[in-house]
């Protein structure tokens, strides 16, 4: 196993290694895309299923990509993987044992295990888990949630776009 | 969130810090709630924790901010306009709002915001979660505990 895994440091390419804090209103623009998709996503699961609760985890992805576009746990590769695994991972074992303390445990060990073994560790997944264990309704669920992380993984682009423009328009201005 | 990438044992024993911590707090909160909801967001700050101990959105005091600030906004929008899509927009909004201006934005707690404004019952549940949360901050002080005696180890062996 390498010691230089991906999910832990930002991607290739990166401009710095620490995305520094940006002017307050820079702050809110860059903020605005993540509301926004969450918002999208939220509105989606309102008009297609009742499960509100399945798609809450989506919005700590959205704001952890807010927070570091450019970091290798934000990347689309390892959204996808972790978020699918944990979902899939949270509903079969919802399905085998049942809603409960147990199913929840062994949903977030299994997901945990998987993402760590995987080099694909992004920390919103694990909540993922835990809510497809304590209810996941049926299937159908997994298939909108496949949705909504792509509309999301879609979100990982435009902020590293907005990051660019923004440190664009800022050297710029100075 | 830059640090390295360890030996997988390392991986492995510093992830079950926050497995264990979320474990006990689910099984707390199995004894005294139904609301095993509430608290997944946890799960996520957890490892969150484990995967940068040291970064700035993990510190003690970000992440109980945060959090309460993000229950108390999902309670009160619940409250006020009862459970569904505009109390959990409104909530997020405000949470991110208030995290931005006041530099301590943590990720999972826009989960929080969501969580309780979609289904929050009573406020015994945000002395509960309050509870959960100081359970959580904990964590941060044992994983930098655990990096830095990893550090220690790696440094002997060089």
């Amino acid at each position: 196993m390498q010691s230089n895994r991906e999910s832990l440091k930002p991607v290739q390419g990166a401009r710095r290694p620490k995305r520094r804090r940006l002017s307050l209103r820079d702050e809110f623009l860059l903020a605005l895309l993540p509301t926004l998709t969450v918002l999208l996503v939220l509105g989606l699961v309102e008009v297609l299923s009742r499960q509100r609760l399945l798609f809450a985890s989506l919005a700590a992805s959205a704001f952890l990509i807010y927070l570091d576009p450019e970091h290798g746990t934000n990347t689309i590769r390892t959204l996808v993987i972790a978020q699918m695994l944990a979902a899939v991972i949270g509903l079969t074992i919802y399905l085998l044992l049942g809603p409960g303390y147990i199913a929840g445990g062994s949903a977030m060990v299994i997901t945990i295990t998987l993402m760590i073994l995987l080099d694909a560790v992004h920390p919103p997944a694990v909540a993922t888990s835990l809510i497809f264990a304590f209810r996941a309704g049926d299937e159908s669920n997994l298939i909108l949630f496949g949705l909504a992380v792509i509309v999301t993984a879609a979100l990982v682009g435009l902020e590293q776009m907005a990051l660019w423009m923004l440190a664009r328009t800022n050297q710029d201005g100075s | 969130m830059n640090r390295k990438r360890l030996k997988l044992q390392q991986e492995l024993t510093l992830a079950l810090l926050p497995t264990l911590t979320v474990i006990s707090i689910l099984g707390l909160i199995e004894q005294v709630s139904n609301q095993r909801f509430l608290f997944s967001s946890l799960a996520s700050s957890a490892l969150l924790i484990y995967l940068d101990p040291q970064h700035n959105t993990n510190t003690a005091r970000t992440l109980i901010i945060a959090h309460l600030l993000a229950a108390s906004a999902g309670l009160g929008m619940d409250v006020l306009l009862g459970p569904g899509y505009f109390a959990g927009g409104g909530a997020m909004i405000i949470t991110i709002i208030v995290m931005v201006l006041f530099d301590r934005v943590h990720p999972p707690a826009a989960s929080t915001s969501l969580i309780f404004a979609f289904r929050t019952d009573d406020v015994s549940n945000l002395f509960l979660f309050f509870l959960a949360v100081s359970m959580t901050s904990v964590l941060v002080l044992l994983e930098q505990a655990v990096m830095w005696q990893f550090g220690r180890v790696t440094r002997e062996e060089e």
